[in-house]
């Protein structure tokens, strides 16, 4: 098992286009990322096996391929086995974090989610990401 | 043993009483034994019956004061419940018979009787008439009203029940047409104006029955007003809690697809607040600061309504546990004096050496204690004090300002949704939700505290809360997850 790489490629896939530009412009400034979008879970899918990414930020949401469904394939697919998968979504449901864990996804992020819970949610463990507020609690 | 059956004899021949008396005796030595009183006229076998008590009453019919059927009705009407035989004579059969359609348990033809006959006759008509009774206190006893209506619509008959029902008198009720449909088939509702303020519901079915040798309906009717009133008031519960869950199913749609478009602007406005697509102008920093203040303001908003919509409809994961209750206390102090270092105001504790552990869900209380913080940031001049307290069940902790108070009216409401002060030095800027002391009273109730606001003595306001003291085993329990009680 190797170690938790550090993580330096990122595709984000959303079909909210006017999210995924002003999340690829911060994630690439300061030069620490290389930053890949797509669209909808299929051009998702195909981008990460062109180039299997570090990361990816998943939005659960999406027609056709849900977040859920890009996981499972991210991880089933030998190119993009390693892939750390982050999901996004405005909806919280009671079980949510426990189908999250099962899915194997690293972090949940609820929209709106704070600068610094994005930066956590996109470094690797003992990374040191900027200390943030607490996100808010949902019951 | 030996039974004694009284007998009263209405005839005015004096030999046919002896007669009578003769036959009756004839069984002494039996276990029945026949006491018989005689009397020569109606009236003064009436003033007998009056005085004594009598289990059958023998009355010819032909009597110096009284004629045919009239003297059994003045009989019966005298003795109600009381077996009557009438004795008739050779060409009176038809009056015998007339005599038992009127309420006479038997007749006897006078010149054919003898002493088998009479205590047959007499046996016949005691016996009949305990059924007939057994029958009328089992209609009678009923709680259900029951009226028997003849074809005609006209009501022959009423148990108790039922005049109580209708909240009438025997007389004002039979005899008289039925006031309602009584038709065979399906139960029906009746409304019963039983009195000036007395509207009662009942239900009431209706049977086919034989009545004296005629058609007619039996209808039996059953008071259900406090049945339909329970109802009622199920439907009402219902009905609200359907509603309730509409409007949270609502409120929780509502909120989460905000939430979407929230999160772009978000990004959006942090984007060009980071310089991240250029430099930005002064007033262009100020707008945007604004704009992302105010996204915040939207975001807590949002996440309040959600947090309250889950606290009110009881669907809250709660994972209650043993806490230390000062460790949770300095922990959620230090991080709202920390992120508020700018301000002008001094963090007071005033906390014990050591407090017992409380039952509590932590990450709960630490938003209570966030709200009750933010709020007194808001108003206090130059400090907050935070302080802890122990009474026998409870670990009551206060945040005290030094802020202008609450005004006496206001208290009543403080907890309601949407309610907010408008405390004069209200800080520009930061504005609350209106939401923070509904949930924190929520949250406190799940968790079986109290909640409270009063004004602190000198100037500013408090609110206190209690945290139950932790049983010591619940505090062994500390180690397993999700040892606490859960909402769900």
């Amino acid at each position: 098992m190797p170690g938790p790489a550090p993580i330096k490629k990122i595709l984000i896939v959303d079909d909210e286009r006017d999210l995924v530009e002003p999340l690829a412009m911060r994630l690439t400034a300061g030069g620490r990322f290389e930053v890949a979008v797509a669209f909808d879970g299929d051009e998702g899918f195909r981008k990460a096996l062109i180039s299997p990414p570090d990361l990816a930020l998943v939005d659960l949401s999406m027609p056709e391929m849900d977040g859920w469904e890009l996981c499972r394939r991210l991880h089933g697919n030998p190119r993009t086995r390693q892939t750390r998968v982050v999901v996004m979504t405005a909806w919280v449901s009671a079980d949510l974090e426990k189908r999250a864990l099962s899915e194997g996804v690293t972090k949940v992020l609820l929209k709106p989610f704070e600068d610094a819970e994005l930066w956590a949610a996109v470094s690797a463990p003992g990374e040191g990401a900027p200390p943030g507020r607490t996100p808010n609690r949902d019951f | 043993m030996e039974q004694r059956v009284r007998v009263l004899l209405i005839e005015d021949d004096p030999d046919y009483t002896l007669l009578m008396n003769m036959y009756i005796n004839e069984a002494c030595g039996e276990t029945l034994r026949y006491v018989l009183e005689s009397a020569d006229s109606l009236q003064s076998g009436l003033d007998l019956l009056a005085r004594e008590e009598f289990d059958i009453v023998l009355t010819d019919l032909m009597l110096p004061d009284s004629r045919g059927l009239e003297t059994l009705v003045k009989v019966r009407a005298k003795a109600p419940g009381l077996p009557v035989v009438v004795l008739t004579n050779i060409d009176q059969e038809d009056a015998g018979l007339e005599a038992i359609a009127r309420g006479a348990q038997d007749f006897l033809s006078k010149n054919r009787v003898d002493g088998l006959r009479l205590r047959h006759s007499i046996g016949f008509a005691l016996e009949r008439n305990r059924l007939f009774r057994q029958m009328e206190s089992l209609v009678d006893g009923s709680p259900d009203g029951m009226v028997i209506v003849d074809r005609d619509g006209m009501v022959r008959y009423a148990n108790p029940a039922a005049l109580a029902l209708f909240g009438k008198t025997k007389d004002q009720l039979v005899g008289r047409l039925f006031e309602h449909d009584a038709e065979p088939g399906r139960a029906i509702e009746l409304a019963i104006s039983a009195g000036p303020d007395r509207r009662l519901s009942a239900e009431m079915r209706v049977a086919e029955i034989e009545w004296r040798g005629y058609p007619a309906r039996l209808a039996s009717i059953r008071d259900v007003t406090e049945l339909k009133k329970l109802e009622e008031v199920r439907a009402e519960v219902r009905e609200r809690t359907r509603m309730d869950q509409m409007k949270d199913q609502l409120l929780s749609t509502v909120a989460h697809e905000l939430r979407t478009p929230l999160s772009i602007i978000k990004a959006v406005v942090g984007t060009l607040r980071d310089h991240l697509a250029g430099p930005l102008s002064a007033d262009q920093e100020e707008l945007i600061a604004s704009a992302d203040r105010n996204i915040n303001r939207l975001t807590r908003l949002l996440n309040n309504f959600l947090d309250l919509s889950r606290l009110e409809s009881r669907r809250a994961r709660v994972n209650r546990r043993a806490v230390d209750p000062l460790e949770l206390i300095r922990e959620v102090t230090e991080g709202v004096r920390m992120a508020n270092r700018g301000r002008n105001v001094v963090f007071l504790y005033d906390l014990p050496e050591s407090a017992p552990n409380v039952h509590v869900d932590a990450d709960m209380i630490a938003q209570v204690l966030g709200n009750l913080l933010d709020n007194a940031l808001r108003y206090a001049r130059a400090r907050v004090l935070v302080r802890v307290a122990r009474t026998p069940e409870a670990v009551e902790v206060s945040v005290v300002d030094d802020g202008p108070g609450i005004p006496p009216d206001k208290f009543s409401d403080l907890f309601n949704k949407f309610v907010q002060l408008d405390r004069p030095r209200g800080g520009s800027g930061y504005k609350g939700t209106g939401l923070g002391l509904a949930i924190s009273r929520e949250i406190i109730g799940i968790n079986d505290g109290k909640i409270w606001a009063e004004n602190a003595s000198g100037r500013g306001a408090c609110f206190r809360f209690t945290l139950p003291i932790a049983a010591a085993s619940a505090e062994e329990r500390q180690e397993e997850p999700h040892a606490g009680a859960s909402a769900d």
